[in-house]
């Protein structure tokens, strides 16, 4: 160690600080009344939230709406939009997808059949979000931890808006023919994605959830019947259109 | 056995509005909380003013606290705003001259009257030097060296980001050396 470090390590129990006053028991007695959140709070907290994040995708900037943009509802649980830029805010990386769950538990709680595009193989992780009416298993291809290399979530319909995505600069959004059905595919360098997560040590029973977002990659959406597929992955609109064409039962 | 919940659970119970979780946890960060604050403004009463301030802004705030991150050094930061903002509108330079302890700690029967003497000289030449130093540059090195912060914690006593703490240590570090005149190899 250099010298001016040693000296400083020697005279540190030296260094005379005042001796520490009564703090906790002063700031305790200073501390403000505060009801423990009800379930109607934490409901009513929950809508505003959510109010609020459709206002923030909604009215970011009215004058920037490309006017043909605005792609509302086309594919149940997901709400897209064009903006000039993403609203700033806090990205999660990985994002939120739910509990961990065995694909065999999965399959036998999603009460539809559980269906993957062929060849991918077993999924490396699935997980289940089961907060929010329409349920969503969300199964995990390569990657790490962190970025996944394919992302494949399907929902029931019915539910509420599960994902409000924020298309800016080259990104781009069209619809799309799976087979006879319609689907939606979000090309570009980055699209922003709202969802709702609850805090990082709690579950669905945490009382602090929160609107996060991520940035996504290219992301084909398609319904079919009553359940809503959504594939991300780095691939092109061909290859997408290929993986959700192969869909098959598990 | 048991022992004393885990932070935190207590940090839950506190986010719930339990004040006795709540002062548990104050009581666990409240030395380290004031002497961060002494640190940045300079004396006990501003520093214990500080401190009760951030303590309750901190409980405001709780609910915001992302439940699971490490409780520290969220409060310290909390401390250490708090403290900035009243140095800047107390306007005045903090004042840290510390003086040797009155007795210096012996215990070393190897060591001579004379020896010690000039250990206390080269401490109170040290803490002279410290006290020469810019606040910001004298905070980093109290915070790093005499109440031992993590980076993180340092980081927030400075109000920097992580990254740029040892920028921060390092270069108040340089000057210290120059005040000294002490040349590191």
């Amino acid at each position: 160690m250099r010298e001016l470090e040693q000296r400083l390590e020697a005279a540190a129990p030296y260094y005379e600080f005042p001796a520490t006053p009564e703090l906790a028991g002063v700031a305790r007695a200073r501390l403000p009344e505060r009801r423990p959140r009800s379930r109607t709070r934490l409901a009513l907290a929950f809508a505003v939230a959510l109010a609020l994040v459709a206002g923030a995708v909604l009215a970011l900037s009215p004058g920037a709406r490309s006017g043909v943009a605005d792609l509302l509802d086309r594919v149940p649980g997901i709400h897209i939009e064009r903006q000039l830029s993403l609203p700033v805010t806090r990205f999660n990386d990985p994002p939120y997808y739910g509990t961990p769950i065995d694909l065999e538990e999965a399959r036998a709680r999603f009460g539809r059949p559980l269906r993957f595009p062929a060849h991918l193989g077993k999924p490396d992780r699935v997980y289940v979000r089961e907060d929010r009416p329409g349920q969503m298993i969300t199964a995990i291809f390569g990657g790490d931890e962190r970025r996944a290399k394919l992302v494949f979530s399907q929902w029931k319909t019915g539910g509420p808006t599960l994902f409000y995505k924020v298309i800016v600069g080259n990104s781009t959004a069209e619809f799309t023919n799976v087979g006879s059905n319609i689907g939606i595919w979000i090309h570009g360098y980055e699209h922003g994605v709202w969802y709702f997560a609850p805090g990082s040590a709690g579950g669905p029973h945490d009382e602090h959830w929160r609107a996060e977002g991520y940035l996504a990659g290219n992301v084909l959406a398609w319904r079919v019947g009553d359940v809503v597929f959504r594939l991300e992955a780095d691939v092109t609109k061909e290859r997408a259109l290929e993986l959700a064409r192969s869909l098959g039962e598990s | 056995m048991v022992g004393r919940p885990p932070e935190t659970e207590i940090v839950i119970r506190a986010k719930r509005g339990d004040a006795d979780a709540y002062e548990a946890l104050l009581r666990m960060h409240e030395h380290i909380a004031f002497r961060t604050a002494y640190a940045i403004v300079g004396s006990a009463a501003d520093a214990e003013e500080v401190t009760q301030e951030a303590f309750v802004k901190a409980y405001n705030a709780l609910p915001r606290f992302r439940t699971g991150s490490p409780f520290r050094p969220w409060l310290l930061r909390i401390v250490a705003n708090e403290a900035r903002n009243r140095r800047r509108t107390l306007g005045r330079r903090a004042h840290l001259l510390s003086r040797a302890a009155d007795e210096a700690a012996s215990g070393d029967p190897a060591r001579s009257p004379e020896a010690e003497l000039v250990d206390a000289e080269r401490r109170d030449e040290l803490f002279a030097a410290l006290a020469r130093l810019k606040d910001d540059e004298r905070t980093a090195i109290v915070a790093r060296y005499f109440i031992g912060l993590s980076d993180e914690e340092t980081a927030a006593a400075l109000g920097v980001r992580r990254g740029a703490v040892k920028m921060r240590v390092h270069r108040a570090l340089e000057h210290l050396r120059q005040e000294l005149g002490v040349v590191d190899a």
